[in-house]
């Protein structure tokens, strides 16, 4: 799935600025990320070379049509990690596409930092939460929401506020490290409630390895 | 808010009319049954032999007070007669009285036995009490006809008793449609009555909002009076250095607040996130990139929490030199508003690391705490909804 060591990647979005940005802030990535193919269609995502890139980075909106929810289904129904990389930032998209298994949820103001990392933490199957998304976590209110702890759900909201794990680490009197594992594991509890799907396995089962949560836990 | 308005200023104004109208049918009513019971009853008994055959006669009588106490039932009810009923009512008493004429005596009407000649008029009167005069004139003429017939039938009456007879129309029946006039003149005041009611109630009503409108701008000025005229005097007068950043940054937060204070007059869904965007929009003026994001369903809060929720946010994007973060939570319990800036710390907010949250009086419960590090200072202020144990 990956040439030599890199990552590899197929974008889809149908604005030819972002590919271009997006393909330049993963060349400078440390270590270098590869975008094996783009397009304005997901249909690079079924053909190759992009058949074969470890993660699918995915606009929802693409040419003016209704979210690409559709596409995004059978994309995680063949086994792909998905990256959702959007322009909507609302937590009915957000949680419409954790529903649909994603593998995360990414909105555009984001930037640089969360694209590369979100791809990277992909690749590794290790979960990763933009604010963007643990604000949709926090104010999830859906009766079939996984049980989070008071903690867990402070830190999301503050997540999503200050974009900063150092500042909330500083007001809650924890580590940046701690802050991190809290949102790994609200993460690791939605995809152990969502639907199955490689993602779902794949985090869970790594979550558990890596002594993130116990299976007892879920 | 509309509707319950409009039903309070309808409710006095309406039963102003209602009562004069109702007092006005019971009055009638109780006269119509009088004169049924008082005075026909004793005469009808005391021709009783007269009568050919006797239960035709009581028939009729008894089909009137029938009419009587249905009408009686309607006015307690709804307090009118319903078409349907009264064009029943009608046709049933001419009924009754062509039975009465019909088992009467033979003669005329001026024969004490003829009770019914004078009652049917004021069952017109009663059942026609809010249609137009001449359709009582065509009642009491259909009667009339009835009673003619009847006397006519029991032989032609001399020139003297057509002349009786006639003075007997007149003062019965013309007393009648005399006092059915003067029904329509109470109906034409109690209309008056209750559009001067109407009238008030809307004059009492703006007057309200009039005051509403005029503590509210009074509560605005009260608001900016403690900062804005002190630093448009400390300007005008020059004892304020405009190129002073302090001040700078005072006058981006007084325009932020004022634009605020705009805004909460607007009519929109989303408050809360309205009267923040007023805030930011300052700021975006100023250079300021804000970048907002929002979570959870809109919700309503007082005015006065919604300004303690937005007053820190503005703070810090007064402070803030080229970026800022805010953002909205709304959870079921909570309403969260946070800002983060890369300016100074606004004043009040802790010198660094956590700060103690601070209750601010007047409001429920807005608590407002601040971190200030790395040269960003972060500001959230919560409003938690009351727990019923409070």
């Amino acid at each position: 799935m990956a040439t030599g060591d890199a990552i590899t990647v197929t974008m889809i979005d149908d604005h030819p600025v972002v590919l271009a940005g997006a393909e330049h802030w993963y060349s400078t990535a440390d270590p270098p990320i590869k975008v094996v193919a783009s397009g304005a269609g997901v249909e690079t995502a079924w053909t190759p070379p992009g058949d074969t890139a470890a993660v699918v980075v995915l606009d929802l909106q693409l040419g003016g049509r209704p979210p690409a929810y559709d596409e995004l289904r059978r994309l995680v129904e063949a086994g792909r990690q998905v990256v959702v990389y959007t322009m909507r930032d609302d937590e009915r998209t957000a949680l419409t596409c954790m529903d649909l298994g994603a593998f995360t949820f990414l909105t555009k103001a984001e930037g640089e930092e969360h694209l590369i990392a979100a791809t990277a933490a992909a690749a590794h199957d290790r979960p990763y939460t933009p604010p963007a998304l643990a604000g949709a976590f926090g104010a999830d209110t859906a009766p079939d929401r996984p049980k989070l702890s008071l903690r867990e759900e402070e830190v999301l909201i503050e997540w999503f506020q200050c974009e900063s794990k150092e500042l909330v680490a500083q007001r809650l009197g924890i580590t940046p490290r701690t802050v991190s594992s809290y949102l790994d594991r609200v993460r690791v509890k939605y995809a152990n409630v969502g639907r199955e799907a490689r993602t779902k396995a794949n985090l869970v089962a790594r979550a558990i390895q890596d002594g993130l949560i116990d299976v007892g836990d879920l | 808010m509309t509707r319950t308005a409009e039903r309070r200023r309808d409710r006095p104004a309406a039963r102003v009319e209602d009562r004069l109208l109702r007092g006005a049918r019971l009055s009638v009513l109780a006269v119509t049954v009088g004169v049924q019971f008082g005075l026909c009853l004793p005469t009808f008994v005391e021709h009783g032999g007269r009568y050919q055959p006797l239960w035709l006669e009581i028939a009729g009588f008894a089909l009137m007070a029938g009419v009587a106490a249905v009408a009686a039932a309607c006015l307690a009810r709804d307090g009118r007669i319903p078409s349907p009923a009264r064009r029943a009512g009608l046709a049933l008493v001419l009924l009754a009285a062509v039975a009465a004429a019909a088992a009467a005596p033979p003669g005329n009407y001026l024969d004490r036995a003829h009770w019914y000649f004078g009652l049917v008029g004021w069952y017109g009167v009663l059942l026609l009490f809010d249609r137009p005069l001449a359709h009582l004139a065509a009642f009491l003429g259909a009667n009339l006809a009835i009673a003619l017939a009847k006397a006519v039938v029991s032989g032609p009456p001399e020139a003297r008793a057509w002349a009786a007879m006639a003075v007997s129309v007149v003062s019965v029946y013309g007393f009648q449609l005399a006092l059915s006039l003067v029904i329509r003149e109470v109906r034409r005041v109690a209309a008056r009555a209750r559009q001067a009611a109407e009238e008030e109630e809307r004059f009492r009503t703006a007057e309200a909002v009039a005051e509403h409108v005029h503590r509210d701008h009074r509560q605005r000025y009260v608001a900016l009076l403690g900062a804005v005229v002190p630093l448009l005097a400390g300007l005008g007068y020059g004892s304020l250095d405009p190129s002073d950043p302090e001040v700078r940054r005072r006058c981006a937060q007084e325009a932020a607040r004022m634009r605020r204070l705009f805004a909460e007059k607007d009519d929109v869904a989303d408050r809360l996130v309205h009267e923040l965007r007023a805030v930011m929009e300052v700021a975006e003026h100023r250079g300021v990139t804000v970048r907002f994001a929002a979570r959870g369903e809109p919700r309503d809060l007082p005015r006065d929490v919604r300004r303690e929720l937005i007053d820190p946010v503005a703070a810090v994007l007064a402070a803030a030199v080229a970026g800022a973060r805010v953002t909205v939570v709304r959870t079921p319990d909570t309403v969260r508003v946070s800002a983060l800036g890369d300016g100074p710390a606004p004043e009040g907010s802790a010198a660094e690391g956590r700060a103690a949250p601070r209750l601010e009086s007047g409001s429920p419960r807005v608590a407002v705490n601040a971190v200030v590090a790395e040269n960003r200072v972060w500001v959230e202020a919560v409003w938690r909804q009351a727990t019923p144990s409070r």
